[in-house]
């Protein structure tokens, strides 16, 4: 199943991580092992994302929601950590380890939420590079055609390294949101006082509250990011020797993409400061309706973050349907392969990228609705994952002496526990409207 | 072979020059630096199904259920919004 091109490319990966070890070149290694954290992280900074950032920080202003942004971070690295483990130890990749340790069934009902939760996030993801584009009046249909040509390109070099490398420097332009909050001025003092007391607190936590605070933890913590972190792992190469980089990058990762949504938030609390409603507005109506506080280079510098998360997110949201769809069929799945040698893999990357795409810019398409339903969806099918991914961790024929420790499983079920009740609450305020915390 | 001798071995191969073909040309050192990553594959081959406890079967029973009945939720939210 691993071709020859495959092994030659991870070896060669490989090798330049055993030299920089060998010559204790540490800044060089971390250089080598960075890639799937930064990405994932980073990548879940993605259109929808962003637009929940935006809307909590113009419906609610600087206070509870700057420091839930950072424990949700928190909660991601916690998961997200485990994934490193299971990766570097089994060399495996999530689905397949799903699939052998529980069996067909199981695995059936997880491959399921992934693929529907994947590609309902796809089409708010064409839907952010179409609203970013819109901007700039560029028209939809050339907006999602210029994003595949970009995606595709990335797919071009047939080697997982030069993709990551790509990847990288288009998601290190998410930190763009951070210039956007500095030219909102914002009151330092009033950050600093909400980072460490989680106030002022919303005037009550009724259904529009809840469905932004899910919408912000689904921002940050969704099932596609244990695929996608596993498959990249796996894919990278990277071993048990290198769990320290691995865990370094998660945690950069979740550092970088905390701040870069916490800026979105400053960047849009103007809005609520000027009690402008913002609850129906869309990403290019922030870019717009920010550009009295920001000026037009924060406007523009807003709308290009907002098709850049689109950008990357489409492309790792992809590759991890991709990298699943080859472990459950058990199809080569590297992105070290040409498309010869992976035809599957890349039919599924292509194909699930083309459809999304061409559903956005069908007309009356309802695109606000997607994107305010998509994180909350990702939120509610994550509970199922996080329990796979607890015994998985847990499981001490896969993981040996890397098994989760007591206090990671404390964690681990905290951030299940935490997930679960919070779409209980948003389930109370569905079913009983007047249902207020 | 331990990552001291592997890593000595790799260094004396001036890596920053080597191209993917010449890497190819070498299969002995592709399965030496990926020796890891073969007997960790090899491992995972071997793995069968993991036996589920009635405990575990039913939290996972609880949790695909709890899945359910928030996509109806989220079905009753959406049809909420349209109206």
């Amino acid at each position: 199943m691993v071709s020859d091109r495959e092994n030659a490319a991870r070896a060669l990966d490989r090798m330049r991580v055993l030299d920089a070890k060998r010559k204790r070149q540490w800044g060089k290694l971390l250089w080598l092992l960075i890639g799937p954290g930064v990405l994932v992280m980073l990548g879940e900074n993605d259109a929808p994302s962003m637009l929940s950032y935006a809307a909590t920080g113009s419906q609610f202003g600087i206070g509870f929601f700057l420091p839930f942004i950072f424990l949700t971070f928190a909660m991601a690295y916690v998961a997200q950590e485990i994934t490193v483990r299971l990766g570097a130890v089994s060399q495996a990749g999530h689905a397949e380890l799903i699939y052998r340790r529980f069996g067909r069934f199981w695995g059936n009902f997880a491959m399921i939420d992934l693929f529907f939760t994947n590609f309902l996030t796809l089409l708010t993801e064409f839907v952010g590079i179409v609203a970013g584009a819109g901007f700039f009046g560029i028209p939809d249909y050339y907006a999602v055609s210029g994003g595949l040509i970009v995606i595709f390109l990335a797919f071009m070099f047939r080697r997982y390294w030069s993709w990551e490398r790509m990847v990288l420097g288009l998601a290190l332009f998410n930190l763009v949101f951070i210039p956007v909050a500095l030219l909102s001025h914002p009151n330092w003092n009033s950050v600093v006082y909400s980072l460490f007391t989680f106030r002022p607190l919303p005037s009550g936590f009724g259904s529009q509250t809840i469905v932004l605070l899910l919408a912000d933890i689904g921002a940050t913590i969704t099932p596609w990011m244990l695929f996608f972190q596993q498959g990249a792992i796996t894919d990278k190469g990277l071993s048990i020797r290198d769990l320290k980089q691995g865990r370094i990058d998660t945690a950069l990762g979740a550092g970088l993409a905390a701040l870069a949504a916490m800026a979105t938030v400053v960047a849009t609390a103007p809005l609520f400061v000027h009690h402008m409603d913002a609850s129906q507005f869309g990403a290019a109506q922030f870019a717009q309706a920010i550009e009295p506080y920001v000026g037009h280079v924060g406007a523009t510098l807003f709308a290009l973050g907002i098709l850049e998360a689109g950008l990357v997110a489409a492309t790792t949201i992809s590759t991890s349907s991709a990298y699943t769809f080859g472990e459950v069929r058990r199809k080569a799945h590297s992105l070290n392969l040409p498309f010869r040698e992976a035809k599957p893999f890349y039919f599924t990357l292509f194909a699930v990228l083309v459809l999304a795409g061409g559903i956005v810019v069908l007309p009356g398409f309802p695109l606000e609705l997607v994107v305010i339903i998509v994180n909350v969806i990702a939120v509610l099918t994550m509970p199922p994952a996080i329990g796979f991914l607890l015994i998985l961790a847990n499981d001490k024929e896969i993981m040996n002496r890397h098994a989760n420790t007591l206090t990671l499983n404390i964690l681990g079920i905290g951030v299940g526990v935490f997930i679960s009740l919070a779409g209980i609450i948003y389930a109370l305020t569905v079913i009983f409207p007047s249902f207020h915390l | 072979m331990s990552i001291e001798q592997l890593a000595a071995q790799v260094s004396n191969v001036v890596v920053d020059r080597m191209t993917l073909t010449e890497v190819k040309a070498r299969p002995e050192l592709v399965a030496e630096v990926l020796l890891e990553q073969r007997e960790a594959a090899k491992r995972m081959e071997r793995l069968t199904l993991r036996p589920l406890s009635r405990g575990l079967r039913g939290l996972m029973w609880l949790l695909r259920l709890y899945v359910l009945f928030m996509i109806a939720v989220v079905t009753i939210n959406v049809i909420q919004i349209f109206h």
